[in-house]
Formats: C-alpha cells, sequence, structure tokens
C-alpha cells in the first residue's frame, strides 16, 4: 500500500497515547502516587499525540484545505476519527496543565472512543483481512500493550536504588506486559488467518501463521524471564549483567515498539481489494 | 437530464479492446495510471484428465473461460465513498452523477478504500482524487459518454436506470464484481455463456482477474 509509512506511525503513536492515558488513570486511583512521574507520563501521552497527529498531514496531498476535513462527521468514520485524536490530545493536555484525577480519567475514556471510532474507519468491507471486530481487538492490544510499555519505561527512569516498586506501582507491570503481548500474538494470528481464509483459502497461508505464532511464544518466554530479573533487581538497580534498571527497560520499549511497527505494516500490507 | 444515470454492459458482446478505456483518457486528458474505466479480463478454468484412449494415450476436458468486464463509476444510489469523504469533496448531485469538488479534495484516498469498483483514482499530477462524471458535459448536449460512443461493438450502453432494467433486465452480478447490495450501483451487465456466478470462488485456483495491473 503507497504512502503507508505516515499511517503506520500515526495509528501507533495515538494508540500509544490512548494506552499512556489509560494507565494514567489507574495510576491516578495510587494513594502514594508520584505527581511528577504522573506528569511525566501525561506530558510523555501528549507528545505522541501531537506528533502522530502531525505525521497524520504527510499522508494528505494537499494538507492546506485539512480543516474541511471534520465537516461529514455525520457519515463519515475518518471525519469523527479526526474529532476523536483532537479530544484526547486536548483533553492529556488539559489533565498536565491542570493535574486533576478527573481530567485523567476522562482522557482515559476518549481513548477508548478514539480506538473504537479508528477501527471503525478501517472496518471497510472492501479489504477482508480488516473487516472484522479482530481490527479493534488489534488495535486496542496495541494501545494497551504500548502503553503498558511506555508506562514501565517512564517509572523505570524515575526509580531510585533501594526504592520500594509499590512506589511507582511498577511491580504489576511486567505481568501486565507479558499477558498483553500473549492476547497481541493471538489476535494478530488470529487476524491474519482470518483474512487470509478470506481471500483465498489457502490452508500453507493459515499454517505459516500459525507456526510464526508458536515462534513469537519462544520469544515471549525470554522477554518474560528479563522483565521479571528487571523487577527483582529494583532494589539494587543493576542486574548481574551490570545494566542500569533504565537501559534495561528501555531496550525492551525498543524491541516491544520493533514489534508492534512490524505488525502494523503487516495490516496495511494487507491492504487488497476483494475481487478485483 | 438522467436522474439515475446507468450504464449497461454487456459481457457477450465485449472484446476486451479497450477503445473505451481509451475514449475515456483522450476525452478527459488523463495522465498515465489514471483509469476512470477499466476493463477486466476475468479469466480461470483447467484441462482435467477423463481417462485413456484407444490407442493408451491420456483423454482431457477442459472448462477453460474468459471474459471481460468494462466497469467504470457506478453512481450508485448508495455510495460509499460519498459516505466516507471526510470533506464532502466527494457528492452526489440532483442529476445522481457522483463527482469530486477538487477545492475541497485533500488527497486521503480514503473513497479509494471504500470504493469496491475502484472507481475514485488519484490524479498524481493533481494530486487529488479524479473520477467519472458520466461525460456529464456529453449528456447536457444529449451525446453519449466518450466510452460508449467509442465502443465498436455496441457493448456499452447508457440510460435512465428504469429504462436499462426494462430493456435489458436486472444486474446480474457476475464474478469478480462485489454484491450490488454493497452501494446498490446503477449499472446492469449482461453475463457472458461463460459467466460465474458473483463471489464463487473468487482468487481460488483456476479463477481470478488476469490483468490487475491494467486495473
Amino acid at each position: 500500500m503507497e504512502h503507508a509509512w505516515t499511517l503506520i506511525l500515526f495509528t501507533l503513536l495515538v494508540q500509544a497515547a490512548a494506552g499512556m492515558a489509560f494507565f494514567s488513570a489507574l495510576y491516578a486511583l495510587c494513594p502514594q502516587k508520584n505527581s511528577t512521574v504522573q506528569s511525566a507520563q501525561l506530558l510523555i501521552a501528549v507528545i505522541l499525540a501531537g506528533s502522530g497527529t502531525l505525521l497524520s498531514l504527510f499522508h494528505l496531498s494537499d494538507p492546506f484545505v485539512s480543516y474541511f476535513a471534520i465537516t461529514n462527521s455525520a457519515n463519515s468514520w475518518l471525519s469523527r476519527e479526526i474529532l476523536s485524536v483532537s479530544a484526547l490530545g486536548i483533553l492529556l493536555l488539559a489533565a498536565l496543565i491542570f493535574r486533576k484525577a478527573w481530567i485523567v480519567w476522562l482522557a482515559a475514556l476518549s481513548g477508548i472512543v478514539m480506538l473504537i471510532v479508528m477501527s471503525y474507519v478501517y472496518i471497510i468491507p472492501t479489504v477482508p483481512l480488516w473487516h472484522s471486530p479482530l481490527t479493534l481487538a488489534n488495535f486496542v492490544t496495541s494501545s494497551l500493550l504500548i502503553g503498558a510499555a511506555m508506562t514501565f519505561w517512564v517509572r523505570a527512569l524515575f526509580i531510585k536504588a533501594n526504592e520500594d516498586a509499590a512506589v511507582l506501582f511498577i511491580s504489576p507491570l511486567p505481568m501486565i506486559i507479558m499477558a498483553l503481548w500473549v492476547a497481541r500474538i493471538l489476535v494478530l494470528t488470529l487476524q491474519m488467518h482470518y483474512g487470509a481464509g478470506q481471500f483465498d483459502g489457502c490452508f500453507m497461508t493459515s499454517a505459516v501463521f500459525l507456526s510464526a505464532f508458536g515462534i513469537t511464544v519462544g520469544f515471549i518466554a525470554m522477554m518474560q524471564r528479563t522483565l521479571q530479573q528487571v523487577v527483582k533487581n529494583i532494589g539494587g538497580t543493576r542486574c548481574a549483567c551490570g545494566l542500569p534498571f533504565a537501559l534495561r527497560a528501555s531496550i525492551v520499549l525498543a524491541l516491544l515498539w520493533g514489534g508492534e511497527i512490524c505488525a502494523r505494516i503487516a495490516f496495511y500490507d494487507a491492504f487488497t481489494m476483494f475481487g478485483m | 437530464m438522467l436522474k439515475k444515470p446507468t450504464f449497461f454492459f454487456n459481457s457477450e458482446l465485449c472484446t476486451g479492446c479497450k477503445a473505451c478505456i481509451i475514449a475515456c483518457k483522450d476525452k478527459h486528458n488523463l495522465p498515465a495510471g489514471v483509469r476512470w474505466r477499466r476493463v477486466l479480463e476475468y479469466a480461470g478454468g483447467e484441462w482435467l484428465a477423463t481417462g485413456m484412449s484407444k490407442t493408451g494415450l491420456p483423454t482431457y476436458e477442459q472448462n477453460v473461460f474468459a471474459y471481460y468486464i468494462s466497469l467504470s463509476c457506478n453512481h450508485c444510489e448508495n455510495p460509499v465513498c460519498v459516505t466516507a469523504c471526510p470533506t464532502k469533496a466527494m457528492h452526489q448531485d440532483e442529476n445522481g452523477i457522483v463527482s469530486v469538488d477538487q477545492s475541497r479534495c485533500v488527497g486521503c484516498r480514503y473513497c479509494e478504500w471504500n470504493c469496491p469498483y475502484g472507481a475514485p483514482q488519484f490524479n498524481p499530477e493533481l494530486k487529488k482524487m479524479s473520477k467519472c462524471d458520466f461525460c456529464r458535459d456529453n449528456l447536457e448536449r444529449g451525446e453519449a459518454p466518450a466510452c460508449v460512443a467509442a465502443c465498436p461493438t455496441r457493448a456499452l450502453d447508457y440510460g435512465e436506470y428504469e429504462d436499462m432494467a426494462a430493456k435489458h433486465g436486472e444486474f446480474a452480478p457476475i464474478a469478480p464484481l462485489p454484491s450490488p447490495d454493497l452501494t446498490k450501483p446503477h449499472f446492469i451487465c449482461a453475463p457472458n455463456r461463460h459467466s460465474k456466478p458473483q463471489g464463487s470462488a473468487a482468487g481460488s485456483r483456476g479463477q481470478k482477474v488476469s490483468n490487475p495491473e491494467e486495473l
């Protein structure tokens, strides 16, 4: 599919912002939350949403009349997507400025709405692989996974030596990330299988995807071990290999982003008009 | 002017000469790669072994087929490109013609994604979407669209939907065309004697669009 890179990055960045809004909303419930950490999470979410929106303009051949793009919100899911992304960005910025928990929760809610609206942009009958609720599952799991990983990374930047992990509410995150990763792989495999089955009914294509699922399970087991070591070594901030905690968290984040970009490329490459 | 402008296409008469495509490109000065009208070649079939002859040689039967479908915008009753367009650049006027207001078009190509017939085409020179407008100017002068006038076998015809249906029968969806329920196209296609039913094994072994590079 031509000119897909800007859309790949736009969807990933704004979905990451929605995921971070969700985990920031959960963090707002923690009695011992660190307001500096919360502000940092919200700031990064705003940067993600803003940069994603800016990139989306490069997808247009004439961005100078892009203000027309919200005029058909009565009928067009694309118009509604632009409005929902804008609402998410504005609410994240408001949450960062005013530091009110209810605004963070409103931003998280708008993130959920944005994910649903964005899914409907892609659930179109002309692209068989996209035309199922698995697209919504794809976007939601992607958003939550990257949101959890970004949140983990931000908190890792703030953790000090011998600090109680509960202060930053960081201990549950590795398990959440691993569970989301498994869910993500399942959803991607199901969607590729569903799309392949619709388009040419080729058993071999489905077998290839199921094999890929098996391979990634092995990768997940390796990642899980890494994340567990990261959390166990929080007190000392360094593991046996000598790497700082923040660096290890950065490596985990980079790997997850790489995987997400590959998965999104595969999603857009499935753009094949049926029957024609 | 027509209220439901409709193209009629007789698959039995079409030879795949593509004079309709050339006439359209010539009239509208379309650049390379932009095809408001497209001719699909749908082909398939195979040779099947049926046994042995008396001389000991294998015998075969074949069910090989090929037919053409000349397709442009169908100016649908339910134009999904109009619904999908975020800027309202894609619109349907009181004469039923779906066209693009290029002053509003941002070139997002979402109409292209949604149209099951591939009608909206991105014009790289204008950097806007473009599409068949049923040769609106010809219709206003009482003349036929360029593609209809150019067809040497008279496989193409045009008129009001009810008139075309009364004259040629209702739309018989054939492969590889999508289901008419999606957009309710103002398009009537008379089937070829080799025509396969719409949705029948599209993409499977033996049946496929054999000229995808030309679409």
